[in-house]
């Protein structure tokens, strides 16, 4: 293994130490804290189920910003578009009535569409107006969740809840409630979309290796003047990539309203678009890896948040902490891994 | 006015070559006089025979009247002839004044030059000239005008009668040129000789009494400026008439067109390499633009050996076989997908025909040395037969081995019916290689000019805005993207 591959797995149990002395200073054993992060996803079936659910949702994320990332781009925009797709796809869910195939069908191409459009935004405007891609994805976060929350609470709010989220979805396209996976799990949130995620992960990396899409997806992040310059399209490019990280921001919004909650709630996800930031780049955008860092991230984020009942001064937000480490550290080790290899370039 | 220098055959050979022939000429005393003369002509080993560092195998140098024998520069000191050369013989790294103390003539080493002395002289000629001069300044932090104005002070300090100028304003910028005209006006003034080699027939005119025109080292004329215009002296320069130049309207072959580029008229044939001259930064990348979008609307075939081979060949961390299938995925692909055998096989071979080194075709293209990814970039543009070649600085950075290797592939496609366009800032690459060539000036286009047709004299005039029919020569322009 080469040693820069290394080096995000080194950042990654920085971050933890990191993370567990900080317990030091709430009177809490760091090793304790290790422990319950580590090991909690082991309690039972459900709670495996809820790891593997989490991990669904970070593959989704993971490969929304690996794609962009193979052509150069820092894709920060899968929170956004993960929100509205939820949205969109819990909106169709209440309102549209129609037999389990159709209504499905709907939800599932419109709230993708939705994903894909959403995306493409930043896209068009990297394109066409020299946007940075960052600072558009940021904006646009804020737009969506803006749009989602005034939506729901306005329009589709759920009379029954004083909580802002819409109703639940017609029973008919609760399909994924008799999931064999979700039964097996003992009716925790992992759904057959676990399956799904692991598909996409093995059928992009076989594309990878056998298409000349892929290439000149890579060869447009190594050189972009030298890709326009072999005659490929800068334009195309931009948006094939952000077309497919849009696609799987909303595959999360579908994992969450048609595997999970059957509903929309605000703030559902916990910043799944940033922790897909952290797991594409622990697994240096390898989309096997992925699977791996997924699972990874998953049960410690599941770990964390039990924090609150296992031990006596952390909370849940103690999980936000963990992962705001681990994503430096994992961040910083890749600059502190070849900064050696790029002063010498220099 | 009196003879200062006579130079009566005077004879050298480099082995078998021989660089002067018979020289003969007189230069008048408190004149400035002009050598000029193609590249090789003589002008410079003339006048290195003169200042002692060259001798020479026959004929005589008369130094106001009597014979005169240099053995070494030593000689020439003694004579009072100062020679400021060509190139710069300064040390980078040691001050102003190391320099200037080095050639303060002195007694004997044990009684060494007074330095206020020289610091008096010194000022003295900053005043006289108006030139600002820092002694303790370091050679490598001076401008080139100003490393030519230490060279002029050393050649000064010795006093000389007559001073010789090696090209000088071939490294000065246009402003400079002006005062460095006016300073020989203020040398002859004094009472000083000036010996001038230049290109600049311009700057003669403006300037020289008197000039002799070498050619082929032999001097074929000596005559007073007054009585000579520019063209005339370009034309005993390269011995043919500048008015059998052909116009460009004159220019009647049979139809070989592979494409035109309209808006300028460009015209790019069948079994020829184009060669286009001029100085970097002058509109070869709008012209190179411009071209490539012809060629892609056209639908030709064509390699692109580009201009700058990091930046627009290569992709760092993509392997050589990657490389391959992006440059050629009509060969290597089959509906989208990467036919991987014959993408190995075709890249190996590749790598074995030019020889890139190591034999590894899936190294990383950066890891690759700089004459290794140009023979591999070649390689790769030339594997499909394209029916036009984009050649830009093709052998820069390249070893002489991969050069010839490169010029020949280059041949051998125009020779088996393709189009090859050279860019180049080489003028002996484009001038060897070129069939017809155009020459770039401030993103205008002149020419296009036949092998031969102009001198390198000429192809420098044209590059600098001094050729006396640039206007008539006029093709085109590349649009108006800034020079660099």
């Amino acid at each position: 293994m080469k040693r820069e591959n290394l080096a995000p797995w080194f950042g990654f149990l920085f971050g933890l130490f990191l993370a567990c002395s900080l317990a030091l200073f709430f009177k809490e054993s760091p090793v304790h804290v290790l422990k319950i992060v580590t090991t909690s996803f082991l309690n039972s079936k459900y709670d495996f189920g809820l790891t593997l659910f989490y991990t669904t949702c970070l593959i989704f994320a993971g490969l929304s910003f690996a794609i962009p990332m193979k052509a150069g781009l820092f894709h920060i925009g899968s929170e956004g578009q993960l929100t509205i797709s939820a949205t969109i796809a819990a909106i169709i869910g209440v309102s549209f009535n129609a037999n389990t195939f159709t209504g499905l069908a709907a939800i599932f191409i419109i709230t993708i569409l939705t994903g894909m459009l959403s995306a493409l935004i930043i896209a068009l405007l990297k394109f066409y107006r020299k946007a940075h891609e960052v600072v558009v994805a940021i904006m646009l976060n804020f737009v969506f969740a803006a749009l989602s929350t005034w939506v729901t609470v306005n329009h589709f709010q759920n009379t029954a809840s004083q909580n802002p989220e819409t109703g639940l979805i017609l029973d008919a396209y609760q399909i994924f409630k008799n999931d064999p996976i979700k039964n097996y799990f003992e009716q925790s949130p992992v759904s057959s979309f676990f399956v799904l995620a692991i598909i996409f992960c093995i059928l992009l990396r076989w594309l990878e290796s056998k298409t000349l899409f892929f290439q000149v997806i890579k060869s447009y992040g190594a050189n972009p003047a030298a890709n326009k310059r072999f005659g490929f399209s800068e334009l195309k490019i931009l948006t094939s990539v952000m077309l497919m990280a849009g696609f799987f921001s909303a595959f999360i919004g579908l994992t969450e309203v048609l595997g999970n909650s059957f509903q929309y709630k605000i703030g559902f996800s916990p910043s799944y678009g940033f922790l897909g930031i952290a797991v594409a780049l622990l697994a240096r955008q390898n989309f096997i890896g992925l699977i791996g860092s997924s699972f990874l991230i998953a049960l410690l984020h599941k770990g964390a948040s039990d924090l609150d009942l296992e031990t006596q001064f952390l909370t849940r937000d103690f999980s936000r902490v963990l992962q705001a480490l681990i994503i430096f550290s994992v961040a910083a080790s890749y600059y502190v891994f070849t900064y050696r290899k790029r002063k010498e370039s220099n | 006015m009196k003879p200062i220098v006579e130079f009566q055959k005077i004879n050298k050979f480099y082995g078998s070559a021989q660089a002067c022939k018979d020289i003969t000429f007189t230069i008048q005393d408190q004149t400035i006089h002009a050598l000029v003369g193609e590249n090789g002509a003589g002008k410079s080993t003339l006048m290195k025979i003169f200042a002692g560092l060259e001798r020479a195998d026959s004929g005589q140098i008369f130094l106001k009247g009597s014979a005169y024998k240099p053995e070494s520069a030593k000689d020439a000191f003694k004579y009072r002839i100062g020679f400021v050369q060509q190139h710069f013989l300064l040390a980078d790294n040691r001050n102003v004044i190391d320099h200037l103390i080095l050639n303060w003539p002195y007694k004997s080493l044990l009684r060494p030059a007074s330095t206020n002395e020289l610091l008096k002289k010194v000022e003295l000629f900053s005043a006289k000239f108006n030139w600002h001069i820092n002694l303790k300044t370091k050679i490598r932090d001076l401008s080139v005008g100003e490393q030519q104005r230490i060279e002029i002070i050393k050649a000064l300090l010795t006093d000389p009668e007559i001073i010789i100028f090696d090209e000088p304003t071939a490294v000065l910028a246009p402003g400079e040129i002006l005062d460095f005209l006016k300073f020989l006006k203020d040398l002859k003034a004094e009472g000083k000789t000036v010996i001038l080699i230049s290109h600049k027939l311009n700057e003669i005119k403006n300037v020289a009494d008197a000039v002799t025109v070498l050619r082929h080292g032999q001097s074929i004329l000596t005559r007073d400026v007054s009585e000579m215009s520019v063209a005339d002296m370009a034309e005993s320069m390269i011995g043919q008439k500048l008015g059998s130049l052909v116009t460009n309207a004159n220019i009647k072959k049979e139809n070989r067109e592979l494409f035109k580029i309209g808006d300028i008229g460009l015209i790019v044939e069948k079994n020829e390499i184009l060669g286009v001259a001029g100085i970097e930064g002058h509109g070869q990348s709008q012209l190179i633009e411009k071209v490539l979008a012809t060629v892609q609307k056209n639908k030709i075939s064509y390699g692109d050996i580009a201009e700058d081979r990091i930046k627009f060949n290569l992709f760092p961390g993509l392997n050589l076989v990657e490389h391959m299938t992006l440059r050629h995925p009509k060969h290597l692909t089959k509906h989208g997908f990467i036919q991987q055998a014959k993408a190995v096989a075709t890249t190996r071979d590749l790598v074995k025909a030019w020889d890139v080194r190591p034999h590894d075709h899936l190294i990383a293209v950066d890891k690759l040395s700089g004459g290794n990814q140009q023979k591999f970039v070649v390689g790769r543009e030339l594997f499909h037969d394209p029916d036009f070649i984009l050649a830009a600085h093709p052998t820069r950075g390249v070893d002489l081995g991969a050069q010839q290797m490169i010029h020949s592939a280059l041949v051998a496609r125009k020779d088996a019916g393709k189009s090859v366009m050279l860019v180049s800032s080489d003028l002996d690459e484009i001038l060897n290689l070129s069939d017809v060539f155009i020459i770039l000036n401030k993103n205008q286009i002149y020419g296009p000019f036949f092998k031969k047709q102009l001198s390198e004299i000429e192809i420098g005039q044209f590059m600098t805005d001094s050729h006396p029919e640039q206007k008539n020569f006029r093709l085109g322009s590349v649009g108006t993207g800034t020079l660099t």
